[in-house]
């Protein structure tokens, strides 16, 4: 190797030593930053089983909300792609290297989540000795914690754990941050973690850059001039907001990636609570002996690397401002006056509170010494995002807490949705009403989300309103849920029902008198109890659901023509709809069938009796019932009059069958059940029958109306049973009597 | 001197008042237990204690990284236990956590588990085993102390902080010559056998924790 290129290799090599400068995971043998060599192209995938907390599949939602949050990292390649096959989502088998898994692990399958271990959620990350991430999966344990989707009281919201934990997926190790995504610790009650801080969003760009950008680097000692390893080093933007932060390397440089043009501001802080080197993986060093350090301010340009040269870190202090005691971010609603706690040490009165966004207003109320409560004031009209506090003690000693408090604007308040209701093949426009709405929030109503000036998605018109029109979903109430880009939401608990759809697959009769009266059966399914039945848009009066399969009615009148829709709609507004038309003429009736039997081979004619039959088309013999649907034609038809028809029976397998009599031009038509007998010659037969024209399955009421005898008889039968215990009773009761009786 | 009358409360109003108190300090222990963690619980000494199967305190003699199976890889620590604060364990104990980087370079990180040296002394709080034999330091990070010796030979505890430096005792800050303290040793102690009674007492009356 030459010279040169041995030079060559040595620079590469302590450049490389730089580029742990964020928090990256580490590989611990060697301290080289874990990387995927496909950034662009990370497949990973819900598994579909879910949680056994979560029985509506919003487990799925909720994490494709956090992927969606990585994914909208701008100015890095990194790309979350999921897989959507069924196939892959039925997977269990995180272990394998060809899925990267999103899953709930119910009985400890993995061995990661024994009883009592404390550990709610794990991403296992394999690498090859070059640092390339060959596996990583996310795993929730759902046998040690309860989860949520819908903000239920002391569960974790999958959404905040799995948008953290799909950061170790990506590489990315805890931040120092307290106010960000890769902050170690969560309560069940936080929900910023959702939203991505800017130190995740340039721990991605330094991890995977998808150009180059702006940057800003140097070196930090300690005053003996050793390296001061593991400092965290923040860039305030001009602003005065925390944008960017990295840790120096062992030999004290560091360097922040991914900065926009402009001029920042930035410092040197320990980082020692309540984020400390305990949060980090093997590789990194973490020293905490100096105190807060300015380093001065600098202007960049495009791709600009901006020297800040060597600076001397400021003694170490006693003070501390921060603790695993504060739930962090605290959170800070824009327009209004937020009452906060923050603990620590040395917090004591004459120290002050200062916020380095000039335009928030922090009022320190009441010192405690381990804590102390205060004010902040966010103007409305400020951005979002985070903010540091530093805290300088009557001796003019500073500690600062990087990122710990985020600004959010007011939760979305969701009042109601216009309509409550709608079918589950989607397609109904939805109205949702509330308060603090506005652009760049999603709705996610029955599983699926709705972006904002998305096609598909909803659309904000205003603080008030937000319009979407719904994807088929399944049945069932679920929740109608506003989420903000910062993570807070708005949430109107079963806020809508989305409907089974109905559907009708037979009609029978398809026509019917006009004058009304017609009894027509409605084959199907998903009915629902308070069906309204519509023909051309009259509802009709008489109407009875029998199950969720049929429905019978009796028509109103209407307007010769047709055909005409007939619609069932269920009561969240799904609808089916048939045809069905209206004649002029009055509907087929009959009364006498003589003979009602004839032999199986058929050739015998039969007279068939009744009123207005002379339009009769059709005959036949073993239709169905409640369809009219099936059936033998008869060999012949024969229209006497219009009360009276003639036709040959058709040859036919034995037993008794219904009789058909139908006018194919109006659809009209009366059907007798069993009202003729196919029979052998020695099964006798002759003479004619009185029928009773067909009318559907009687309901309840009716069928004890006609059964008036039976109910007497239960009656009777049941006083017996009464009457008979209470003679039981008596004679066990006689011998504990029988002192008062045989005196 | 006058002293103020102080009229003396009547029984009923007493018990609501006592009733209101009791209630109240339920509900506030009651939340200070869901505090829970990132990837972990956030678990005080007594909390590691009341959870784990295994606590102890011991040297690491000896480490191995192995691939117990396809995508189990998989530290085998060989502990000298020198105490035990619960549970039953031999004088030498072989744990084994999952994670690691083979000699090969090949490795599994799961963030926020704590690393392991050779020589040095730790608390270690273990939960039971996995089916695969495994076990978690409860809390990952959280369940592991180690054992420091000051200059004048006496043991202080820190947290995972092997890398750190110069922390002075007193002061709970860095200092230039002694490793950060997080815990006096000695209180560990007696708080880690007031939780261990408390436990065994709670175990005795068939209550869980």
């Amino acid at each position: 190797m030459s010279r040169a290129r041995g030079l060559a290799l040595a620079a590469l090599v302590a450049l490389a030593t730089l580029l742990p400068a964020h928090v990256r995971l580490l590989n611990p043998a060697n301290g080289s930053a874990l990387y995927w060599t496909n950034p662009a192209s990370i497949s990973v995938v819900v598994q579909s089983d879910g949680s056994d907390d979560i029985h509506d599949g919003s487990h799925t939602t909720a994490m494709r909300n956090a992927i969606a949050a990585w994914n909208g990292v701008s100015g890095s390649v990194a790309h979350l792609a999921e897989n959507t096959s069924p196939t892959q989502q039925a997977r269990t088998d995180w272990q394998s290297d060809s899925i990267h898994l999103l899953m709930f692990d119910e009985a400890n399958n993995s061995g990661y989540f024994p009883n009592g271990c404390g550990i709610v959620a794990l991403t296992p990350v394999w690498f090859s000795g070059s640092g390339s991430i060959t596996d990583a999966d996310v795993l929730f344990n759902g046998r040690g914690f309860q989860f949520t989707t819908s903000g239920a009281y002391n569960r974790f919201d999958v959404q905040d754990v799995a948008t953290h934990e799909l950061g170790h997926l990506l590489g990315l190790d805890h931040s120092t941050w307290a106010g960000g995504t890769m902050y170690p610790y969560v309560d069940p009650s936080v929900l910023l973690h959702r939203s991505l801080s800017q130190d995740e969003v340039h721990g991605l760009r330094e991890c995977y850059p998808d150009a180059a950008s702006a940057r800003i680097h140097g070196s930090l000692y300690h005053p003996n001039a050793r390296p001061v390893k593991g400092a965290q080093v923040v860039a305030l933007d001009s602003d005065g907001r925390p944008c960017a932060a990295a840790m120096s390397a062992n030999n004290g440089s560091w360097r922040i990636y991914g900065l926009a043009p402009g001029t920042y501001t930035l410092y040197a802080s320990p980082v020692d609570q309540p984020v400390d080197a305990g949060n980090f993986g093997g590789g990194h060093t973490i020293q905490i002996d100096f105190g807060l350090t300015d380093l001065g301010s600098a202007s960049v340009t495009d791709e600009q690397d901006f020297n800040l040269g060597s600076t001397t870190v400021a003694d170490e202090n006693s003070l501390s401002f921060g603790s695993l005691a504060d739930d962090f971010p605290l959170r800070a609603v824009r327009g209004t006056v937020t009452t906060l706690t923050i603990h620590g040490w040395g917090l004591v009165t004459g120290s002050t509170l200062a916020c380095a966004d000039p335009n928030v207003v922090v009022t320190p109320t009441t010192w405690f010494g381990s804590r102390v409560l205060f004010t902040i004031n966010v103007p409305i009209d400020q951005p979002d995002g985070n903010l540091d506090l530093t805290l300088t003690d009557p001796q003019g000693v500073r500690r600062v807490l990087s990122a710990g408090i985020e600004v959010t604007p007011p939760s979305p308040a969701v009042s109601s949705l216009t309509p409550a209701q709608g079918t589950d093949a989607g397609g109904t426009l939805v109205t949702l009403h509330g308060s603090n709405f506005r652009a760049g929030q999603e709705v996610v109503l029955g599983g699926s989300i709705y972006l904002d000036g998305v096609d598909g998605g909803c659309e904000v018109l205003d603080s008030n309103t937000i319009q979407l029109t719904t994807v088929a979903s399944p049945a069932g109430s679920c929740d109608a849920v506003v989420i903000d880009p910062s993570g807070v939401e708005g949430r109107r608990p079963d806020g809508y029902v989305f409907a089974h759809v109905p559907e009708i697959q037979s009609t029978f009769p398809e026509g019917g008198y006009a004058g009304g009266g017609t009894v027509v059966v409605l084959l199907g399914q998903n009915f629902e109890a308070g069906a309204v039945v519509r023909i051309d848009g009259v509802q009709q009066t008489q109407v009875e659901l029998a199950g969720t399969t049929q429905i019978h009615l009796t028509t109103n009148a209407g307007v010769p023509g047709g055909p005409y829709q007939i619609e069932v709609e269920n009561p969240g507004g799904a609808i089916a709809t048939s045809l069905f038309s209206y004649a002029a003429i009055p509907d087929p009736e009959v009364v006498h069938v003589d003979p009602p039997a004839g032999p199986p081979n058929g050739g015998n004619t039969i007279r068939i009796e009744g009123q207005n039959l002379g339009a009769a088309t059709a005959v036949l013999f073993g239709a169905d019932a409640a369809t009219g649907e099936g059936g033998t034609p008869a060999a012949s038809l024969l229209v006497i009059d219009s009360n009276t028809l003639e036709v040959v029976a058709p040859k036919h397998a034995s037993g008794p069958q219904n009789l058909l009599v139908r006018n194919d031009a109006t659809g009209q038509a009366v059907l007798l059940t069993n009202a003729y007998r196919f029979q052998d010659a020695s099964g006798g037969g002759g003479g004619g029958c009185y029928v009773q024209p067909y009318s559907p399955p009687a309901g309840p009421r009716e069928m004890l109306a006609g059964a008036w005898w039976l109910c007497a008889l239960l009656v009777f039968a049941l006083r017996a049973q009464i009457r008979r215990p209470a003679a039981l009773h008596l004679r066990a009761c006689r011998p504990t009597s029988s002192p008062s009786t045989s005196r | 001197m006058d002293m103020p009358i102080v009229p003396p409360m009547r029984l009923p109003a007493a018990l609501v008042l006592i009733s209101f108190l009791v209630c109240a300090t339920a509900l506030r222990l009651a939340h200070a237990r869901e505090a829970h963690a990132g990837t972990v619980q956030r678990m005080e000494l007594e909390d590691l204690l009341g959870s784990c199967e295994l606590a102890l305190e011991g040297r690491v003699q000896n480490i191995r990284v192995v691939e117990a199976a396809p995508k189990r890889i998989e530290t085998e620590i060989t502990l000298s236990v020198s105490k035990r604060f619960w549970g039953d364990c031999p004088k030498v104990l072989v744990v084994r956590v999952p994670g690691g980087v083979l000699p090969d370079g090949r490795g599994l990180l799961l963030p926020g588990m704590p690393s392991f040296a050779q020589g040095e002394e730790l608390l270690l709080f273990l939960s039971e085993a996995s089916p695969n034999g495994t076990r978690m330091p409860v809390g990952l990070a959280q369940g592991r102390l180690r054992v420091e010796r000051r200059t004048d030979g006496s043991k202080t505890l820190v947290r995972e902080q092997r890398d750190l430096e110069f922390v002075d005792p007193r002061t709970r800050r860095a200092s230039k010559a002694e490793p950060r303290a997080l815990f006096d040793y000695a209180a560990v102690l007696a708080r880690l056998e007031a939780a261990a009674q408390a436990r065994k007492a709670r175990e005795a009356r068939g209550e869980k924790r």
